[in-house]
């Protein structure tokens, strides 16, 4: 507000001239600022009478009055402030200055007070939005609380999941998974334990359930309509619970489990069944709880029958790799066992490292094949599949074979060298018979002859024997023969081996006629007696005895040498099996004679107490005559 | 009688001729096949003892020589000393009288054998 003071009784050219100039200059100020160019005049004496708000800010007052004195202007000015004293006793020009002071400083208080008000607003905006970002800080914290503890609740759940699936991770066993499960419903009351269905085949199934903490299984026949649906309340579920249980059972909430393996079947998906007593609105949150949890389980359901299922195929391939007759193993590198099938013994642990493709083990001897097992066709072996190829018995045929060829080249060479001999032989002897005619017995040439011709006799005797011993090679036939005969021709052979001991020899008085191959079974006695006069080593005695049975024809050899430990009596005859030094058997002699006694249709046993000797009886059966 | 002795074996020969002399018989030997069936045409023995295995021509061929040139037989006493592959029924067919194996339990019997051939 300008206030202009100025005396009434100034010119008047002056006053109109103050106007013009006046709104010149207010003008001249600036449009921010909302001065309008009006002026008005009031009588000093009306301006204590003129209230306060009806002066406007934008006017400029000019009060008049002719009594201005210093005094009255002094109170005036101090009345309005900030007025200016117009002396109209001044010229024009000076007067204007003294508007344009007043004016400058009146836009500048203008200016200012708009700025305070500018400011004040400013500030009350600032408060208000202090105060509502406070508000919207408090709303939001309150919100950040509760979603806080909102985002707690879902990550505990979470955490209780995934410790639910690792719990289920865990479990061995499928009855595991029930007190896992029970443990899931232990908030929602009138819920019983859970039960478990998992089918098995078309129409079986195996049914588990808690009694107490004990969990049964029982295999129950199901054959019932099936589907993905979650369901509650159904007779046929109730129906089927009951059954199974045998006992009345009241609801029942059905969980169809969507394991893997069955998502091409779903009719015949493993359930988990609830009896319980719940009302359809107490079930919804339990069925929300559990659909979450039960997925899990389903993994863990189809983890553990994958399991069953592969142990039931590895147990097939156990039992196949253990039906196997021949030890099979899997090896490391290092030769350290992996696998291994039943026929596998500890002895053949150092295989590996063995460079020999044979290996002898007790009596049984084996072919060494072992095969690599590599990631890549470069790449060194990681193990070795050793399989041992059991070559006992066609080793046993092949040196049956191999003895059977040297016989019958020993036969043909024998044949030869008889031949050979024979005839000179045959001149020595019949000379000696003619030169004996002709001297008198008296004479010491007459002895002398007699013992050339009996020498030569003898030598007869072992060469036809050696003919027949060895004729024919592996072409035998049998003949119907006295055994007694076949062992008095044998007997010489072994002189060399008899020699040392005292002998008895006791023949049945009839012949024994058995049907044999002589020149085999003058083996079976020629081994039998050699085995009886090697085991005696030094000193003893060896008895040949024969006498018949009702149906058999038997010849005994006994012998008092340390005779057989009861542990080798299951071995001796085992192909191979010698007690003998290296080279001096071949392990041979009582495998052969057995089986050559046996192809006789008899048998060859013996009876032994160790220290005391053994005897061997041949038993060979009768031929009528 | 006359008896030849065919034999490569000399001590045969000579226990043979021994023994048969022994009991007044007249002997011619011959050492093989060859020098036999000679002898056997000029001095047709009345008793031959034939050894099957010898060398320039065996026993038996011998024997079916003589049989073809029709000379006089006598009776023919085929000897081996090779078990198996001649014997009495296979020493008939070929055309001899008796089959004997070597050796001999007693030179003797053998001379008696082959007297009671001829005479019988």
């Amino acid at each position: 507000m300008i206030y202009l003071l100025t005396r009434q009784s100034a010119p008047g050219w002056w006053l109109g001239l103050q106007r013009a100039d006046l709104a010149a200059c207010i003008w001249q100020t600036g449009s921010d600022f909302n001065l309008q160019a009006q002026v008005v005049m009031i009588p000093r004496a009306e301006l204590s009478e003129m209230r306060k708000e009806e002066l406007s800010s934008s006017k400029v007052y000019v009060l008049v009055d002719d009594a201005w004195t210093t005094q009255n202007i002094k109170r005036a000015l101090e009345q309005v402030k900030g007025a200016l004293f117009l002396d109209s006793s001044q010229a024009p020009a000076e007067g204007l200055k003294v508007v344009r002071v007043a004016l400058a400083r009146q836009v500048e208080k203008e200016k200012y007070a708009q700025l305070m008000q500018l400011m004040r607003a400013q500030t009350r905006q600032v408060d208000e939005l202090n105060m509502s970002l406070e508000q919207v800080v408090r709303e939001r914290t309150t919100n950040e609380f509760a979603s806080r503890r909102a985002g707690q609740k879902n990550v505990s759940r979470v955490r209780e999941i995934i410790g639910f699936i690792k719990e289920m991770a865990h479990v061995l066993e499928i009855p595991d998974l029930l007190p896992l499960i029970r443990r899931q419903v232990k908030e929602f009351h009138g819920v019983e334990a859970p039960i478990l269905f998992v089918p098995r085949g078309e129409d079986l199934g195996d049914l588990y359930y808690m009694r107490g903490s004990q969990i049964i299984r029982s295999r129950v026949r199901a054959k019932w309509e099936n589907s993905a649906r979650i369901r509650s309340g159904e007779s046929a579920d109730s129906l089927f619970v009951a059954n199974a249980l045998g006992r009345p059972v009241g609801k029942v909430l059905r969980f169809p489990l969507m394991t893997v393996r069955q998502q091409k079947d779903v009719a015949r998906s493993p359930l988990v069944l609830f009896e319980n007593v719940l009302s359809p609105e107490q079930i919804e949150p339990l069925v929300v709880s559990l659909s979450e949890k039960l997925q899990p389980v389903s993994w863990a359901l189809d983890r553990l029958v994958l399991e069953q299922e592969l142990k039931g195929t590895s147990r097939d391939w156990e039992m196949t790799f253990d039906e196997l007759s021949e030890p099979i193993a899997i090896l490391d590198h290092d030769g350290r066992l992996l696998r291994a099938n039943s026929q596998w013994r500890e002895e053949f642990k150092d295989v590996l490292q063995q460079e020999s493709t044979r290996l002898r083990v007790g009596q049984k001897l084996y072919v060494v094949e072992k095969y690599p097992i590599r990631m890549s066709a470069a790449a060194p072996p990681i193990s070795w599949v050793v399989y041992l190829r059991d070559e006992t018995r066609s080793q046993k045929l092949k040196s049956q074979a191999v003895q059977l060829e040297k016989m019958s080249a020993i036969g043909q060479l024998a044949g030869h060298i008889a031949h050979e001999l024979n005839n000179p032989l045959t001149g020595i002897r019949s000379l000696t018979q003619v030169l004996l005619t002709e001297i008198p017995k008296a004479s010491q040439v007459f002895q002398d002859l007699d013992e050339v011709e009996r020498a030569s006799a003898r030598c007869q005797a072992i060469i036809n024997n050696l003919l027949e011993f060895s004729r024919g090679g592996l072409e035998h036939k049998s003949e119907v023969l006295d055994l007694n005969e076949i062992t008095v021709k044998t007997l010489p052979f072994l002189k060399s081996a008899t020699g040392r001991f005292r002998s008895d020899i006791v023949l049945s008085e009839e012949p024994l006629l058995v049907k044999v191959e002589p020149q085999l079974m003058q083996q079976v006695i020629f081994n039998l007696v050699n085995n009886a006069c090697q085991a005696m080593k030094d000193e003893g005695e060896i008895t040949v005895h024969t006498y018949q049975t009702e149906r058999w024809a038997i010849l005994e050899i006994k012998d008092t040498g340390p005779g057989i430990a009861a542990e080798l009596k299951e071995q001796i005859f085992e192909p191979f099996f010698s007690t003998k030094g290296e080279g001096e058997g071949t392990g041979l002699g009582l495998s052969l004679s057995r089986d050559f006694v046996r192809r006789f249709g008899g048998d060859l046993e013996f009876d032994s107490t160790p220290g005391k000797g053994a005897t061997f009886r041949v038993r060979l059966p009768r031929e009528r005559s | 009688m006359k008896v030849l002795v065919i034999d490569d074996e000399s001590l045969v020969r000579r226990s043979l001729r021994r023994a048969l002399e022994k009991s007044g018989h007249r002997v011619f030997e011959a050492e093989d096949g060859q020098c036999g069936l000679e002898q056997w045409l000029e001095c047709a023995p009345d008793l031959i003892f034939l050894d099957v295995l010898m060398p320039r021509m065996s026993g038996p061929d011998l024997l079916k020589c003589v049989m073809k040139k029709g000379g006089n037989l006598g009776k023919v006493i085929l000897m081996s000393a090779f078990t198996g592959e001649y014997d009495l029924e296979k020493a008939k067919s070929l055309g001899a009288n008796m089959f004997i194996l070597k050796p001999f339990a007693d030179i003797f019997s053998i001379v008696q054998l082959g007297e009671e051939l001829t005479r019988g």
